[in-house]
């Protein structure tokens, strides 16, 4: 019994670490690049930092963003507010937005 | 055929007789391009929909005022107020001051063309812009400045003016969300739970816009906010004005009546005479999306640091500094259908205490009034010192380019008279939470407001205490 637990309390600790280190990255970048799946279900796009200028390619899966590079609401040369997982070498977004406002 | 086929046959030739009517008519055969403007796509929408435009410059939409029928104290006034000539904590107000000029970005959402001064030709049929309600393809945009088709969009091929032309058609969320989703200047700024997330979204959500797939309704916003003549139902809580009301008891009657399942109808329906429905099924707002919370005006022009949080700045150096709030309960305030509003002019007694823009009218002896749930939304603008009445600063070209608060009241002056000193005042909002209402199940329970819950604060709004031991406002209401 000791050995189940220490076991269940072991494989706890890897998964909660683990999601510990889900690196969480905040960045506002200009769109580069908008490449979209050929099943329309995700789109790789390439921001640019507006502080480092350094590249990042971003995976988005949401289906408004998507809606928005389909229907040119978002297009090359946007100023993006981003937020994004690192998910087995993935840069997979969680909020993808336009800075402007009035 | 026996009687329950003819009944079987009548119904699905019902839907798809009137399946047009809902989905519009195709204006592929009417409207040809290629266009240029906006103005010159109005013309031909105009060859057939005349009656349509004229009976559109009639409404708030296009005017933006009218009688101030929800203002406590206004209700014999013939002036008319509305967004052309209030003031707010928030962008403050379209009028810039000198020449008539007005802050064109807030005219992005007019639905109108050229409204760059203030003796803009309301009657120029020719000027309704009809697309922004009703595109819905081609990514039609409007530009921040000059108010009208944004230029820009379609010379980087972002926006196909003539496609969108051409798929005109009943408004969906998308267009109505074009200017609703983003007032106060960006997305989810001014209203409580009403962002662009509702696009496409979740029964968790909002029940009634919730996609079908997620249990939901997809509703479009005029299924609630009933449009005759283009007027279009529903009283902000910030507007002076409302052509007709919203109510959720509109469609939740007979048949759709609230609680009939549920095994405590009973006592939940006998809360309906002080607690209106969207307190107890909008237990938070903003659930995917933060709002501002508060906006100090008076950390324009200083050097300060942008935190993060929500996903959104709490300082810019043009506009000052914020909060955001994102699952925000909401406060809880009496409203009878008036509200109490700070118009253009009005003098400040106390400048110590908060000037209250907005809020409900109402208490617990009044029994028009029900308890609502409100997104308390604070600020500090300038006042004039000498006059006691808030300033009418001009932002483009003026405080954004030096910051000079002197300057941008002196430029904005035209409306009132800037009297060369001003000081900072607090505000007080109070933004009533009307959408994202949560499935059954979020709903408010019992012990949240009860037996030693504290989300209501019973003493601020009349009671003696928690009404389930001091008894409800029927008993206070004799006393």
């Amino acid at each position: 019994m000791r050995k189940i637990v220490a076991i269940v309390l072991l494989l706890s600790m890897a998964v909660l670490t683990g999601m510990a280190y889900a690196e969480e990255i905040k960045m506002v970048g200009t769109v580069s690049k908008i490449e979209m799946a050929a099943d329309k279900k995700s789109a790789n796009v390439l921001l640019k930092d507006v502080k480092s200028g350094a590249e990042v390619t971003i995976v988005v899966v949401d289906e408004l963003t998507l809606d928005k590079f389909n229907d040119k609401r978002i297009v090359d040369g946007d100023e993006i507010r981003c937020r994004y997982d690192n998910e087995s070498g993935k840069n997979v977004s969680k909020i993808f937005k336009k800075t402007a406002g009035c | 055929m026996n009687f329950f086929k003819k009944i079987i046959l009548l119904a699905v030739l019902a839907v798809v007789s009137t399946a047009p009517v809902f989905a519009g008519p195709d204006h592929t055969e009417f409207v040809k391009g290629p266009f240029k403007d906006g103005p010159e796509v109005t013309r031909v929408c105009i060859g057939c929909h005349d009656k349509q435009a004229a009976d559109f410059m009639k409404t708030t939409h296009w005017n933006w005022k009218g009688t101030p029928n929800h203002v406590k104290g206004l209700e014999k006034s013939s002036k008319l107020y509305g967004k052309a000539n209030m003031l707010n904590a928030f962008c403050t107000s379209i009028e810039a001051g000198k020449d008539g000029i007005v802050h064109e970005a807030c005219d992005k959402c007019h639905a109108g063309y050229g409204w760059t001064r203030t003796d803009y030709d309301f009657s120029n049929k020719t000027n309704v812009d009809c697309l922004i309600c009703h595109a819905l393809k081609g990514n039609y945009q409007r530009a921040s400045i000059g108010c009208t088709v944004d230029m820009k969009s379609m010379e980087k091929g972002a926006m196909d003016l003539d496609l969108a032309a051409r798929s005109v058609g009943m408004p969906t969320r998308r267009n109505c969300g074009y200017c609703h989703f983003f007032g106060g200047g960006a997305d989810a700024v001014k209203h409580a739970g009403l962002d662009s997330t509702l696009e496409k979204t979740t029964k968790k959500q909002d029940v009634h816009m919730g996609s079908k797939a997620s249990g939901g309704q997809d509703m479009v916003c005029q299924a609630c906010h009933k449009t005759t003549e283009h007027k279009i139902g529903g009283a902000s809580s910030m507007m002076a004005h409302f052509d007709s009301r919203v109510a959720c008891t509109d469609c939740h009657t007979g048949k759709m009546a609230p609680h009939q399942k549920s095994k405590n109808g009973a006592i939940i329906n006998s809360h309906a005479a002080s607690v209106a429905c969207e307190t107890c099924h909008i237990p938070v707002f903003n659930k995917e999306q933060a709002t501002k919370m508060s906006w100090k005006w008076s950390d324009v022009g200083k050097d300060l640091n942008s935190e993060d949080q929500f996903d959104k700045e709490t300082f810019a150096k043009k506009k000052g500094s914020f909060t955001w709030g994102m699952n925000v309960t909401p406060v809880y305030a009496w409203y009878n259908g008036k509200i109490e509003r700070y118009m253009v002019g009005d003098k400040i007694k106390d400048p110590k205490k908060p000037v209250v823009m907005t809020k409900p009218v109402g208490d617990i002896k009044d029994k028009a009034a029900k308890i609502y749930p409100y997104k308390l939304y604070t600020g500090d603008q300038p006042m004039d010192s000498k006059y006691r009445y808030l300033g009418i600063f001009q932002q483009h070209k003026s405080l954004w380019d030096d910051f000079s608060w002197d300057k941008a009241l002196k430029n904005g002056s035209e409306i009132l008279p800037y009297s060369g000193k001003y000081e900072f005042v607090n505000t007080v909002s109070y933004i009533s939470a009307s959408h994202e209402v949560s499935p059954k199940e979020d709903a408010v329970q019992c012990g949240e407001c009860h037996m030693g819950g504290k989300r209501m604060n019973w003493k601020e709004l009349g009671y003696k205490g928690d009404p389930m031991k001091t008894g409800g406002r029927s008993l206070q209401l004799k006393r």
